[in-house]
């Protein structure tokens, strides 16, 4: 503790490195008196139209307007949208202040984590954002705070901020606004349950011919309680294979979780490294790095250096990322990766970590 | 209402959280290089949003989670990163675990975990 409060203590930015952040921030200050020289309009495109081949028992209208929202985000081809159709549950809990209504239209997920649309729109079916010039430019739309709490009357709840949610195109004149918000990480299967989410104050930014650069409120601190359910895709693939990975194959690792949904994919796997593989692969022509010092960073690299990707069965591949955790001590890495787009599982021929290639089961 | 930025405001903006993002940034990524960067983008951030946060403590939290979550853009924290950012938060800025928790997100009882495997190894040392 000591230690640690020693080392905190002594970082600080020195009072001239401060000054020149003040002067960076006042040259940086939107300028609030310049008028536009050239109009601007916006271009906005609208969600697409949802695909036809949505399943039969997906056909309540509240759920379509749902999934229409959610294939602005997740994808809006027919295959996707019919996975949607599928994974979403629709909530319509709401709540109103001010005059404009918060509603939590559907949620989705799977083991590693969740997804969830919002709606906020104005009860008198008027523009959300008043008084703004319709062809006004909009930008940095956010809420002030935001809150998710699933089981927010127990002991054991779970907090996630609600601080970047993506918005869909919006207009001026649009009399609602939707969005969504996604959370992945390992253990997620406890998301279920009783929910509560709470905003506070809408804002965005607007620019015109008209007017100057300034933001616009809506007002209102909206907090709706719902169930959180959904139901899980997720399949579990094989494991306890063995792959190679990193520089020179010097990674070394045993599968010990693997799953797969069309929102996310998560593995776990142990590893060693193989430090020879490594100082056989320097070479001083290529970096100004000192033999011991290159060797202890590629050694730090070999997890990132694996790569892991879905192989699709129109010939692409999806790298996932580098999302996740990992235990340096006991040498387990865990990798959390959600898509940006749904991906059906039947477009999937097989996952590649490292060397190893893991079929995907078809159903 | 939202504040308008003269000198005073800049000033003000520098001085209370300045420091705390080079911490909290240091608590994640184990290094200062960057940090006068990562501020500045956090403080114009702070700026560009125009987020009305009147009540100080509404505010701190607002530059908290910003920090952690550009730190989590920037790398994977492991275990021991995010003890030091669970120590950071509650021993050096003084938050509840509930607080804490809601700029890491997650539990309140993960948070206490990761304070009590860091007092450990501090104990160790």
């Amino acid at each position: 503790m000591k230690d640690y409060r020693s080392q905190f203590d002594a970082l600080r930015f020195s009072p001239e490195e401060k000054q020149a952040m003040v002067e960076s921030l006042l040259a940086a200050a939107p300028e609030t008196r310049r008028r536009m020289s050239h109009k601007k309009r916006v271009h906005v495109l609208i969600a697409a139209v949802i695909a036809a081949a949505l399943c039969a028992a997906c056909a309540s209208g509240a759920l379509q307007a749902a999934i229409q929202s959610l294939s602005f985000f997740l994808g809006n081809q027919p295959e996707q949208t019919q996975v949607l159709g599928e994974m979403a549950q629709p909530i319509g809990a709401s709540v109103t202040d001010n005059g404009v209504t918060l509603t939590v239209d559907a949620v989705l997920g799977d083991k590693n984590g969740y997804a969830i649309l919002y709606t906020l729109s104005r009860d008198d079916g008027g523009p959300l954002l008043q008084n703004v010039d319709p062809d006004a430019n909009l930008y940095n739309i956010h809420f002030d705070d935001g809150l998710l709490t699933i089981d927010p009357d127990s002991d054991n709840f779970y907090i996630s901020p609600v601080c970047d949610p993506l918005f869909t195109a919006f207009r001026p004149t649009d009399n609602a606004i939707h969005f969504f918000e996604e959370w992945i990480g390992p253990n997620m299967e406890q998301m279920n349950g009783p929910a509560r989410v709470s905003l506070q104050n809408f804002r965005a930014g607007i620019v015109s011919m008209e007017i100057e650069k300034e933001e616009v409120a809506v007002e209102g601190n909206w907090t709706v309680d719902f169930q959180m359910t959904y139901q899980d895709s997720s399949i579990e693939l094989p494991i306890g294979q063995t792959f190679h990975g990193g520089t020179n194959g010097a990674l070394t690792g045993q599968i010990k979780e693997l799953r797969l949904s069309p929102l996310s994919l998560y593995v776990t796997y142990s590893y060693q490294i193989d430090e020879e593989k490594i100082a056989e692969a320097y070479d001083p022509a290529m970096t100004v790095e000192p033999k011991e010092e290159w060797i202890k960073n590629e050694i730090d690299c070999q997890n990132v250096e694996t790569a892991i990707f879905l192989n699709l069965k129109d010939g692409t591949r999806e790298d996932t990322g580098f999302n996740g955790d990992r235990d340096s001590e006991n040498k387990i890495e865990t990798r959390s990766s959600a898509f940006s787009e749904i991906i059906p599982l039947d477009t999937i021929e097989s996952i590649s970590i490292g060397d190893l290639t893991i079929p995907v089961p078809q159903s | 209402m939202r504040p308008t930025l003269d000198r005073r405001e800049a000033e003000r903006l520098v001085n209370t959280y300045a420091d705390s993002i080079l911490r909290l940034s240091y608590a994640c990524l184990g290094d200062t290089q960057g940090a006068q960067a990562l501020c500045q983008t956090i403080l114009r951030q702070r700026l560009e949003q125009g987020a009305c946060l009147d009540d100080p403590a509404k505010e701190r939290l607002w530059f908290l989670r910003a920090t952690f979550r550009a730190c989590q853009k920037h790398t994977t924290l492991d275990p021991a990163a995010k003890g030091r950012v669970a120590w950071f938060l509650c021993e050096g800025e003084g938050l509840s675990h509930r607080e804490a928790a809601r700029v890491m997100g997650g539990f309140p009882g993960t948070v206490a975990a990761l304070l009590q495997e860091t007092d450990g190894e501090e104990g160790a040392r």
